[in-house]
């Protein structure tokens, strides 16, 4: 497993980051959920802070041509790679890395906060996106199942609602109540904002970390969700909505639709 | 986690000498323990075939009725393994094998990043234990000490001498009776008094929740108390050690 | 009277190993009705079927089937993985001498990759689909016999429209098998093939890989590897939209002949030709384009072997090979070959 794992990473190492790299997601209008935004939006955060070029190419098929099922998912050269983790490894591989100047502890650090949003603010998105029968039933099946026909788009949206569920039962998040969601966002929203203090970035220079933390706090605050009310909690803390606006602002040259 | 959560709106506060960057250390290394160890240490308890035959299942089933013994642990034994292919991935994207290996991998990295923290300290910030404190020795304590079969994650935690002492600190601080025994021996009877000391403690935290329970319905002042008191899994007072930070 | 047989068998192909068990009701509501139940439960993949058949009082000939599927295949000459899900409908009908079949399915079509190593144009090939099609088949068989004939002819054509009846894919389908076998003296027989098909994606989608011809194998081009001809990324052969394929047979008797009828009579020695070419459409060539790029690189192999047949339904053959006119991609099989199954070129 271990060589098979080491050889992949050489020959991803032996070539430079191609000049026609693609990033394949979801199309925004119509299809793409809130989790999934996030998701690739903090990998392109993630290329862009390291310079990388790419080219996004929005296929509705995207999920299920992902080697994990995941999206987003990247094509540069031969190689396919999935979620920000994996991806974050491969531009390593290749030479590129935002977190080399940091010390042992300080990565164990930056660690733990990205399993922290991946803990807490992507499985809340993931639980206000399918578990709330409101929500699920009014935004996240229709859009899922938009690309499709009937019948097919109805049995593949359910077909993913009862994935979902069965995962958010397996992590004990199913029985969790709307006021609980809420609680779990403004902690992780508030360790977050007490580790970022007055800086620009978590650690000095731009890392996966802030990649990852814009990625879902962006969405989450541009997503107007009915019942939920996560824009406010993390209006609470102003210096996460000035690390928003100051990446938006650096990385992304047409910020025009921020509404941070 | 719940009781922690639980624990703190109460007023309880072993964290009150951290800074504000120390607190929010706290909530991530704990995010951190429950994404990368805690599967790797069910995966261990629960899937590991050896562990579970000779160890998991006659424990359990000794401090469980009969007929209860008989399906429980089978039914625990199902919700662990469908929580880890919701961790990492399942089929048709990735192999079993790929999936354990990945497991450990996670947890041997995650035991590094653990050691790495606390370096040289006593507890994780500074000389006073903090809630991570409680959090780490919670889940690497059953680790070290439990007289596992399938040991590969053992032997790893074994060659980090900072964690293993972290955790004797531990335990001599907060369980000073525990830990006049030695360290783990393979013999039944030495087994069977450990499992009896731990289910007397596991009993004596419960009574003390229990008490703290009783306390907090005679004043009932603040809000949301009985939405918490309701939080306390009512299965932590019937089983032997569990390898979870509450649940 | 209604009768409830069952069946189970083993089967070994294709490098797994699979357990059929089926259910027959014969003779379900008085009239020759049919309802038949299939579950295949194999090392790799698991399938089912449910299908009824009634016929037309008094005319046999004429009947209609209904069928629920849930198959599941996987293609490693493609590194495709394909699972259908769907319902079918079947109206059969004599016309004078040809038999005449019109068919509705509606087939829910989940792709993915087989392998993580898989090519990337198969997999932008993954995901759903839905296919609503109807499909017109006209058969006309004269020979005296399916599988070792000796003399008449066989035409079968086929098309097929998928699109106008819901569904997310549309294209327009054709094929056509002809066959024609001629007596020789002292028990051979000459018999020679024709196939060829064509498939037309309408609108901006391309065609799918799971409507698209393959080429080449036992049971086609002899030869070469099952299904490696023609278009192909990396290593995964990704079929093509238009084909032809030709053979030329001549059947004897086994030589030293242990006497007939008897064992004898149901193996054959035969000497053939096949030939045959893929490829995709690109509109930019036009239709002269198309007809000479199948005409040009085609693929062809001769040798000679041994067939047996097995009852009236399928046929196993073992052959040694020559392929010729290998282009760059195809797979070969020099050599002995074998190869077994119900329709050959």
């Amino acid at each position: 497993m271990l060589s098979v794992e080491s050889l992949a990473s050489q020959m991803a190492a032996a070539e430079p980051w191609p000049e026609n790299a693609s990033l394949y997601q979801l199309p925004t209008d119509d299809q793409i959920l809130l989790s999934d935004a996030a998701s690739c939006l903090a990998v392109q955060t993630f290329l862009k802070m390291c310079n990388l070029p790419v080219l996004v190419v929005f296929r509705s098929s995207a999920e299920s041509m992902s080697p994990s099922g995941k999206v987003p998912f990247i094509h540069a050269g031969n190689h396919v790679v999935s979620e920000l983790g994996p991806i974050v490894q491969f531009v390593r591989a290749k030479g590129h890395s935002l977190s080399e100047s940091l010390n042992e502890q300080e990565k164990a650090e930056m660690k733990a906060y990205m399993e922290l949003v991946n803990n807490s603010l992507l499985t809340a998105e993931l639980y206000i996106l399918w578990c709330d029968k409101n929500v699920s039933s009014l935004i996240s099946r229709p859009r899922y199942g938009s690309p499709f026909p009937f019948p097919l788009d109805t049995i593949l949206a359910r077909q993913k609602q009862r994935e979902i569920v069965r995962r958010m039962k397996a992590v004990g998040w199913a029985e969790k109540t709307r006021e609980q969601v809420h609680d779990e966002v403004d902690q992780s929203c508030r360790a977050l904002s007490q580790r970022l203090g007055n800086h620009k970035y978590f650690f000095g220079s731009p890392t996966e970390l802030d990649a990852l933390v814009f990625g879902h706090l962006y969405s989450l605050l541009t997503t107007d969700i009915p019942g939920y009310s996560i824009p406010e909690i993390i209006r609470n803390y102003p210096n996460l909505t000035n690390f928003c606006k100051n990446i938006d602002t650096h990385f992304f040259l047409q910020s025009n639709t921020s509404k941070v | 986690m719940e009781i922690i959560r639980f624990l703190r709106r109460m007023g309880y506060k072993p964290d009150s000498h951290l800074s504000a960057k120390q607190e929010a250390d706290v909530v991530a290394f704990s995010a951190l323990i429950e994404q990368m160890l805690l599967p790797a240490l069910l995966h261990t308890f629960w899937v590991d075939p050896q562990n579970y035959v000779e160890l998991i299942r006659p424990w359990y089933g000794a401090s469980m009725g009969f007929p209860y013994n008989l399906f429980l642990p089978y039914l625990n034994r199902r919700k662990v393994i469908s929580r880890l292919e919701f961790s990492v991935g399942r089929l048709p994207f990735i192999t079993i094998k790929e999936t354990e290996a990945q497991i450990y991998r996670n947890a041997r990295e995650c035991l590094n990043l653990l050691s790495h923290q606390l370096g040289k300290q006593d507890y994780y910030f500074g000389n006073l234990p903090s809630t991570l404190d409680a959090v780490v020795f919670a889940h690497l304590a059953p680790l070290l000490r439990a007289p596992l079969l399938g040991r590969t994650l053992q032997l790893h935690l074994k060659a980090l001498p900072n964690l293993c002492r972290h955790c004797s600190r531990m335990l001599d601080c907060c369980f000073p009776t525990l830990s006049a025994e030695g360290g783990s021996r393979p013999e039944r009877e030495q087994m069977d008094a450990n499992l009896q000391k731990l289910t007397e403690l596991v009993n004596k935290e419960s009574n003390l929740i229990e008490k703290m329970d009783g306390n907090l319905r005679a004043n009932s002042k603040s809000s949301g108390q009985g939405k918490s008191s309701q939080q306390v899994p009512p299965d932590i007072s019937t089983n032997g050690p569990t390898p979870t930070a509450g649940h | 009277m209604s009768a409830l047989t069952g069946s189970y068998n083993t089967m070994v192909g294709n490098n797994e190993g699979s357990m059929a068990i089926g259910g027959k009701l014969s003779n379900m509501l008085g009239r020759a009705e049919r309802l038949v139940a299939q579950f295949s439960y194999g090392t790799k993949e698991t399938s089912y079927g449910l299908s009824f058949f009634k016929p037309q009082t008094g005319c046999f000939e004429r009947n209609i089937t209904f069928g629920l599927f849930d198959v599941k295949g996987q293609f490693p000459w493609s590194s495709v993985r394909e699972v259908d899900r769907g319902v079918s409908f079947d109206f059969n009908f004599p016309v004078w001498r040809t038999r005449h079949t019109v068919r509705w399915e509606a087939v829910w079509r989940e792709l993915s990759c087989l392998s993580r190593t898989a090519s990337f144009p198969v997999r932008e090939e993954s995901g759903h689909s839905l296919k609503s099609s109807l499909a017109h088949t006209m058969v006309v068989d004269c020979r005296d016999s399916t599988i070792l004939p000796s003399k008449g002819v066989y035409l079968k054509v086929n098309q097929e429209l998928a699109g106008y009846t819901g569904g997310d894919i549309r294209f327009l389908k054709e094929e056509m098998e002809l066959q024609l076998n001629r007596s020789l003296p002292w028990g051979c027989v000459l018999s020679s093939s024709l196939w060829g098909g064509l498939l037309m994606p309408f609108g901006e989608r391309p065609s799918c890989i799971a409507d698209r011809f393959f080429l080449g194998g036992p049971t086609t081009i002899r030869g070469f590897n099952m299904y490696s001809i023609g278009p192909y990324a990396e290593s995964d052969f990704l079929g093509g939209d238009a084909y032809w394929a030709a053979g030329l047979h001549l059947y004897t008797p086994l030589p030293f002949g242990p006497g007939r009828p008897g064992f004898g009579d149901i193996f054959r020695t035969h000497l053939f030709i096949n030939a045959g070419n893929l490829c995709s459409l690109d509109y930019g060539e036009g239709l002269r384009g198309h007809v000479s790029r199948l005409g040009s690189c085609l693929r062809w192999a001769y040798g000679a072997g041994v067939v047996l047949r097995l009852g009236n339904i399928a046929r196993l053959e073992l052959n040694y090979c020559f392929p010729t006119g290998v282009q760059l991609g195809d797979r070969i099989c020099d050599g002995v070959q074998f190869g077994a199954g119900i329709r050959f070129l």
